[in-house]
């Protein structure tokens, strides 16, 4: 507060030349907050049209003013209407208008009086704002207002040719009017404390008179118009506590309001008092006016009662001098009106529902392919971040729509959402399974997020590549979603292969039946069958199982794959081995093959240790496993021994295993 | 000894792993690399890294590369690999990994297991005699051969591989409690507590047990410290 006050201070130290305050509001200073999302200020202390309107906003305002007589007027009538980050607002003023009478008399040869009246009338007729969210918490806009001035002067006149002369009142009129235009700009420094800056008659234009200086009128001149100064004003608002509002608007002309207010809730409605002071230079005593603001507001309408206080005698009759030595900045505060009372309904016309909440934003964490499905129903595919804007606790839903790969929204799971907090959420997805492109594609991702069952509540789109079937992600652990694919044509292969190899197997003792199996339908595997590299391409692709064992060819990963389809389609449990890339040596996949031997039993197949790897199993039970080398497309037993003599160098003997350079990865 | 431990360390780094058979005596047979042959060893066979040297009762060999001898007594099966100086972080790095394939497999719930459940083979699995087998045993002696000449870190990943391998093995209690010794000799008391408890579920004798006993009281202390 210390620091508002110094500068405050200085600025009004800055100040020279004094002129009456400008902006002055009906509200006061009252900023709406987040609590509250009508807009409850107007053009005259919110040029830049800062709102947290919705959607759809009318507004309708009565003012009563305490004269020598009450009468009561429709104030303003206005539409505000968002377009996403743009805020449009209208208003008609009939209130904004002032009328001054001043009268002089003259004497007649009959010694009667003619009574001259000087009237001055202005008027604020229209105005119209526009304002853009640049980020969450900058905005800059702009306003518009049509001013009005008509002013009649009545004058003496003698009947020419009468003796006596007879002394006649004539009457000159004059219509002035003009556009005011000005820019201005709030900054959230952070969530309880922002500023404003703003300019006061930043860009006049009108109409022009001609001959003014020449005429006899002093309503032709401009001694009666609106004082026009350029200022700017800085307005800072804070809020020390959740309940209190300190919010303060310094012009550069030395006038300043100070405003306090406090928020409660009450029967599911948010009210709010509070109160302005106001300093004009121009204006005595110091603190010329106090403007009390009381506020009730739910999220369909909210009902302010507010009202400027003068703490002067304004009932006192003025005269012309006093009003041309004084002039007006203000048609609504100004040295020669009196105390009024504002009462102002605004109503949400919204055609949407009211959004609880909105995305922040949204980071894509993976491309798609297709036949890794699996892993975007268990493992997100994008991540965002998400901030509650009402003042209650929220369930928020997230969903998910990729064109072509979704029929509908995909549904991630909920999260819960204390008031004004921020989250992160995931998005996962579901690829059908006969879903598929012939080329990898950019296609768009919407991003929902939902508080109730019915509109969303905000939608970020993102594109997002869409990869085609083969393609594969690079990680060993998701070659399995290819080996699964094939299963029904892997194991008709099995069994057509075994079918033909029944007599060597008829007498083949159980223990050993898996070790043959294998040795069987490696033998036919690789028969005709050639290493063929993968094609050049930005995405690593691999072939199911029918497509290698049908063309005859793969490269490790596409023959690892296939192979191991065929072992697992009859029930032989198998295991990546990933050789990661070291240096510069490339990635290399083959296979691990359960025999289910006993240790004990391992020279049934082997004299030689070196072949074998013992893991245990599911129940703690230890088996034999052989290294297969899928990519050995000679015969079983000189694809055990590279694959065996591989393995036991670069996973035992180097501790690849325990290194984390070679990783074991259980197709199921 | 140190000295000529340093002279070996350096010898193997710096050199080819190629062993010269200077002398056979008895019957001395050779596996090379994953072969399924076993060959005779003659004087003046040259070997490399990736030999098993398998020795029978009453028989050995002896080893020279580059000047440094090395003789594999009889009953005893040694990789020539093994014959290295391995430091403290790399038989950590080998315990780690016998804790990762010691680790069984999570069970999940509908796991794809065709003959988990039904339409398992009801043939009696053990219908094969399991045939008797001595290479463990040799490779046990191999594994102590290392240790008395100061190849003591290697000499435990021998003898873990073997349990692993040879199961019947496990059995040995003196021969474990030997390793188990070696861990804690090398200061590292935390695995040789987990071994010593391991040995603890074997049957053994009485005064195996109170052995035992005796050493996991002192390497608790040492814990304990």
């Amino acid at each position: 507060m210390r620091i508002i006050y110094t500068i405050l201070i200085f600025m009004m130290s800055l100040t020279t030349i004094t002129y009456s305050q400008i902006s002055y509001d009906v509200y006061g200073n009252f900023i709406p907050s987040d609590r509250i999302n009508f807009r409850l200020n107007s053009l005259e202390s919110n040029p830049g049209n800062y709102a947290l309107t919705k959607d759809w906003e009318f507004a309708i305002s009565f003012n009563t003013v305490f004269a020598r007589q009450y009468s009561t007027n429709l104030f303003f009538v206005s539409l505000g209407k968002r377009i996403k980050d743009h805020y449009l607002y209208a208003r008609y003023t009939p209130g904004i208008s002032k009328e001054f009478k001043f009268t002089a008399s003259k004497s007649n040869i009959d010694d009667s009086l003619t009574v001259f009246e000087t009237d001055l009338i202005y008027k604020e007729k229209f105005g119209f704002g526009y304002s853009y969210n640049i980020s969450p918490v900058l905005t800059a806009g702009i306003s518009f207002r049509f001013f009005q001035q008509e002013f009649s002067e009545e004058f003496p006149s003698f009947i020419a040719g009468t003796e006596p002369q007879v002394l006649i009142k004539e009457k000159e009129i004059v219509s002035k009017d003009f556009w005011q235009a000005d820019f201005g700009i709030s900054y959230s420094i952070m969530k309880n404390l922002s500023l404003n800056l703003s300019t006061n008659n930043f860009i006049i234009f009108g109409r022009n008179y001609q001959n003014v200086e020449e005429s006899d009128f002093e309503i032709k001149k401009d001694v009666f118009d609106l004082r026009k100064q350029r200022t700017g004003v800085l307005g800072i608002n804070f809020s020390p506590f959740e309940a209190l509002a300190l919010n303060s608007k310094i012009e550069t002309n030395g006038s300043f309001s100070a405003d306090l207010s406090t928020h409660f809730k009450f029967m599911e409605k948010e009210f709010t008092v509070g109160v302005t002071a106001l300093h004009d230079r121009y204006q005595q005593p110091f603190i010329a006016g106090i403007v009390p603001v009381v506020n009730v507001a739910n999220q369909f309408y909210s009902v302010t009662l507010s009202g400027i206080k003068y703490l002067s005698n304004r009932l006192t009759p003025r005269s012309v001098a006093e009003f041309k030595e004084k002039k007006i900045s203000n048609i609504v505060n100004n040295y020669f009106v009196n105390d009024e009372v504002f009462l102002t309904v605004n109503f949400a016309l919204s055609f949407q529902p009211e959004k609880y909440v909105k995305i922040l934003d949204v980071e894509i964490l993976t491309e798609i392919y297709p036949t890794l499905a699996d892993v975007y129903v268990t493992k997100p595919f994008a991540r965002g971040k998400i901030v509650n804007l009402s003042d209650k606790k929220i369930t928020v839903k997230p969903f998910s729509f990729i064109s072509e790969v979704n029929k509908e929204e995909v549904q991630s799971p909920a999260v819960e959402l204390i008031p004004h907090d921020t989250a992160e959420v995931n998005f996962y997805t579901i690829v059908d399974e006969k879903f598929n492109l012939k080329r990898r594609k950019i296609e768009s991702v919407d991003f929902i997020v939902k508080t109730g069952n019915g509109e969303p509540d905000d939608i970020i789109q993102k594109p997002i590549l869409i990869n085609d079937k083969n393609s594969w992600d690079g990680n060993v652990k998701n070659l399995k979603f290819f080996v699964e694919r094939d299963y029904d044509f892997a194991n008709q292969y099995a069994k057509a292969v075994l079918k033909n190899a029944y007599d060597s197997l008829v007498n083949v003792k159980p223990p050993l039946k898996n070790f043959y199996k294998v040795k069987i339908l490696f033998d036919n595997f690789v028969k005709n069958m050639q290493y063929v590299a993968d094609r050049r391409a930005s995405v690593e692709n691999v072939q199911f199982p029918s497509e290698t064992i049908e063309l005859k060819g793969g490269d490790c990963d596409d023959l690892s794959v296939s192979f191991a389809a065929v072992l697992e389609s009859i029930g032989i449990q198998t295991a990546f081995v990933d050789y990661k890339p070291e240096g510069n040596n490339i990635g290399h996949v083959n296979l691990l093959v359960n025999t289910k031997l006993k240790p004990e039993q391992a020279g049934l197949i082997t004299s030689n240790d070196k072949k074998i790897f013992i893991r245990k199993n599911t129940d703690g039970k230890d088996e034999v496993w052989i290294p297969l080398e899928t990519t050995s497309l000679t015969n079983f037993e000189t694809a055990w021994e590279i694959g065996a003599e591989k393995f036991y160098k670069t996973a035992i003997e180097n501790f690849g295993l325990a290194k984390g350079t070679v990783e074991i990865i259980d197709v199921f | 000894m140190k000295k000529i431990l340093l002279i070996l360390f350096l010898a193997s780094t710096l050199f080819a792993q190629e062993y010269v058979v200077e002398k056979v005596k008895g019957k001395v047979l050779v596996q090379k690399g994953t072969s399924e042959k076993w060959e005779t060893v003659q004087a003046g066979d040259k070997l490399n890294g990736d030999a098993l040297i398998v020795t029978e009762e009453n028989s050995f060999v002896r080893l020279n590369k580059n000047g440094t001898r090395f003789v594999i007594d009889g009953n005893s099966a040694l990789g020539l690999n093994y014959i290295k100086k391995i430091s403290i972080n790399d038989l950590l790095l080998a315990l780690a990994m016998e804790e990762i394939r010691n680790v069984p497999k999570i069970k999940k719930s509908g796991e794809v297991k065709s003959t988990a459940v039904y339409g398992a083979d009801v043939t009696n699995e053990d219908d094969i005699a399991v045939l008797e087998n001595t290479l463990g045993e040799k490779k046990l002696n191999g594994a102590k051969l290392l240790a008395e000449n100061g190849y003591k870190e290697s000499s435990v990943i021998v003898a873990k591989e073997t349990y692993r391998k040879y199961p019947a093995t496990k059995k040995r209690i003196a021969d474990r409690i030997y390793f188990a010794d070696i861990l804690a000799d090398l200061g590292l008391y935390q695995e040789a507590a987990s071994e010593y408890a391991s040995i603890k579920k074997e049957p053994m004798t009485d005064a195996q047990r109170k052995i035992l006993e005796k050493k996991i009281e002192q390497v608790n202390l040492k814990l304990a410290k």
